[in-house]
């Protein structure tokens, strides 16, 4: 991996099954939420040898218009594991988080969370952006971010 | 090697390789769970069905 500008890390890694899932939800979800990609799958990215059945995205400002707009699109190539409608899911979003899979399966499985907090905004508005060999990319929180977060907010 | 002392020579391996070489190594690994779960589910639905289940029960509770 190499640092294009303080905010782009460019990498040349292979795609594994993970990674495409992602970069296929993310460019429905980019058209109309800003969001970061946390936890387990930003371990892997950077190299961690261990699997997980799903990625954590931290999502900002879910509106009613907006989130409707999203699950039209969404729906077509994904499925949501627990919530049927976009009113049940925006409101299950809003309090804790909703799951989409490929149509058909259960894992591996995208858990979308909406930002709840400070730290969560912060999180989002430092956001670095990651640039893959094809020249798709997403977007993750700051390392130094998401260290502190793993120690100071989930104590692990 | 228990471990620790894997994460340590993973680790290592990482940072003194290219990116398209730790990541193939990588690949093999993630894409065989995932395929041995997926065929997992399939030839056990009901456990597919108690893990959807969960998730549900956890959303039914928010």
């Amino acid at each position: 991996m190499e640092w294009v500008d303080q905010r782009t890390l460019k990498t040349s890694k292979r795609l594994n099954e993970l990674d495409k899932l992602l970069l296929r939800f993310v460019r429905i979800l980019e058209k109309y939420f800003e969001y970061v990609v946390t936890s387990g799958y930003v371990a892997i990215l950077f190299g961690r040898a261990r699997a997980t059945e799903d990625i954590d995205i931290l999502v900002k400002d879910v509106d009613e218009e907006k989130f409707e707009e999203f699950w039209k699109e969404v729906t077509k190539h994904f499925w949501c594991l627990n919530a049927e409608n976009p009113d049940v899911a925006l409101k299950l979003l809003r309090e804790d988080s909703i799951r989409f899979a490929m149509k058909g399966e259960i894992i591996p499985n995208i858990e979308l969370k909406a930002c709840r907090n400070v730290v969560d905004f912060l999180r989002i508005s430092e956001r670095i952006k990651i640039v893959f060999k094809n020249n798709q990319y997403i977007f993750i929180p700051p390392l130094e971010m998401q260290i502190v977060y793993k120690e100071e907010v989930l104590k692990s | 090697m228990d471990r620790r002392e894997f994460i340590i020579y993973w680790a290592r391996y990482v940072k003194t390789h290219p990116d398209e070489e730790w990541s193939e190594q990588q690949r093999k690994l993630i894409d065989s769970h995932i395929k041995s779960v997926r065929e997992f589910y399939k030839k056990n639905p009901e456990i597919a069905m108690r893990v959807l289940e969960r998730y549900r029960k956890k959303a039914g509770n928010a």
